[in-house]
């Protein structure tokens, strides 16, 4: 009986780790989907009211949830001080800054920190441009993290079961 | 009317303001340079030039500033600006957002919270022969924006006629204290004076470049009365239109007058009976009645007073105040 216990608690581990796997391809999209609609918002800002961007990532922070809050926040945090005397190179720093915290791929952050050097440093209409192409670029990354998840995660979660039936097996 | 009066230089000397405020826009090196200057407080205007070294006007001369901060007169002992400092300044002053600015700074100036008046040079963009932008930096000049009240109390009884306030013209060249006159002006007309039985007035004030009431996200940092609405970073001559159908302002009042537009809108506001306050620059009445658009205005009569201001004494030194018609 114990041991039929054991087996299952194995085959349970390995689903679990199989559905581990899953969310962190999950979480990426998630992140990905946030920052697109923060920058989004910030284009909105930029265009509409042409507030200083500490002040929109300030205010953009309090209402909106996920990675895009901490990120707006940590770069309105960082303006001014040394280091970061321009918003892009607030920007680029809390880019860095945040990567430990979120599940994002090197591309992803290259691609977030490529807004750095024109970020707040040219008229309304070029930062619009600016953004939309990220945005764009956002888009793709997006598309591939979606499909990654399915087809990856769909592995993932198989393999986890089938390795945890494997071993289990192998124990009986 | 009093030609050649008084001055009004000793009602000019009390700072209520912080005159630390303008460090935080410094990067590092100049803030800690400017921070260690023993009379900071007061300072005119802080000059940056590329290559040249960091200097302030203060007790009406340029004093050179060293890197700890010391006045020096040699070149070579002051701390040189450097391009780089400029375009952090910048970064710093705009909230590192030059399109927050960018109308203003292709003007050549941006305004800062306390109304510090900023100047830029640097290399100009054209478009359509339009001013679009400035790039590559060369210099600037901070100004400070000054708020003291009861300045223009001793000029009140000369600008009424009849219970009415008359068409006014404040005259000077820069930074003798137009604005500053202006905006206690605004003030006291907005809020009145009870002690001379001066009923406060409604007064619509269009501030295009922030500079009267220093406006922070459409709310004034400077006191210019209770009764007064202001239209900030509107062009003149379309603000006061725009007040004038929407506000019904007893009062206009504006800095800088010298567009076609606001001469037209100047026009506009005293036919329809409203009485107006503005400031242009000069030094005689002759010389601002040669002007193309506002001398048009002083033949027409528009105006009835001119306050004339100097620097013999010190920023507000008031010349005389004149009858025009």
């Amino acid at each position: 009986m114990l041991k039929l216990f054991g087996l299952g608690l194995i085959v349970i581990a390995g689903m679990l780790t199989g559905q581990l796997c899953f969310m962190q391809l999950e979480s990426r999209y998630r992140d990905l989907e946030s920052i697109r609609g923060g920058l989004r918002a910030l284009a909105t800002e930029i265009d509409y009211s042409r507030k200083p961007l500490p002040v929109a990532w300030r205010e953009l922070a309090e209402i909106h949830d996920g990675a895009v809050s901490g990120m707006f926040d940590r770069a309105a945090d960082l303006f001014g001080s040394e280091g970061a005397s321009t918003a892009g190179q607030a920007w680029a720093l809390s880019v860095r800054k945040c990567r430990e915290e979120l599940s994002l791929t090197a591309e992803d952050l290259r691609i977030l920190a490529s807004l750095g050097p024109t970020l707040g440093a040219s008229g309304g209409s070029d930062q619009i441009r600016h953004l939309q192409a990220v945005d764009e670029r956002l888009v793709g990354q997006m598309n591939e993290a979606r499909d990654d998840s399915r087809r990856r995660g769909r592995l993932f979660r198989s393999l986890g079961l089938l390795g945890g039936i494997l071993v289990a097996v192998v124990l009986a | 009317m009093s030609p050649e009066r008084t001055s009004l230089v000793e009602t000019w000397s009390s700072e209520p303001e912080d005159p630390r405020d303008i460090l935080a826009y410094f990067p590092r090196r100049l803030g800690a340079a400017l921070e260690a200057v023993k009379r900071l407080e007061n300072w005119e205007e802080i000059r940056l030039r590329a290559g040249r070294p960091l200097g302030i006007w203060a007790d009406d001369q340029l004093h050179l500033v060293s890197p700890t901060g010391g006045m020096v007169v040699s070149r070579e002992m002051a701390l040189i600006v450097q391009r780089d400092d400029l375009i952090e300044t910048i970064s710093l002053m705009t909230g590192g957002s030059a399109y927050a600015l960018e109308g203003e700074v292709a003007q050549g100036y941006l305004t800062l919270p306390g109304g510090h008046r900023v100047g830029v040079t640097g290399q100009a963009v054209l478009e359509d022969g339009r001013v679009q932008r400035l790039i590559h930096p060369g210099g600037m000049n901070i100004r400070r924006g000054r708020e003291l009240q009861g300045i223009a109390l001793p000029l009140l009884a000369e600008l009424r006629c009849a219970g009415r306030w008359s068409n006014t013209l404040i005259i000077s060249p820069p930074g003798c204290g137009k604005t500053t006159l202006l905006r206690d002006l605004v003030r006291l007309v907005s809020d009145g004076d009870p002690e001379r039985g001066i009923p406060g007035r409604r007064v619509g004030l269009v501030d295009e470049r922030s500079e009267v009431a220093a406006c922070h996200r459409g709310e004034p940092t400077f006191d210019v009365g209770l009764q007064t609405d202001v239209l900030d970073g509107c062009p003149k001559g379309q603000g006061m239109l725009m007040l004038l159908r929407s506000m019904g302002p007893d009062v206009l009042a504006t800095d800088e007058l010298g567009r076609q537009a606001d001469v037209l809108a100047v026009r506009e506001a005293v036919n329809a009976g409203v009485s107006v306050i503005a400031t242009v620059h000069g030094t005689r009445i002759s010389e601002v009645r040669r002007r193309p658009y506002v001398g048009q205005l002083l033949e027409e009569g528009a105006f009835s007073r001119a306050v004339l201001l100097n620097r013999r004494n010190g920023p507000g030194t008031l010349e005389g105040v004149f009858e025009l018609c």
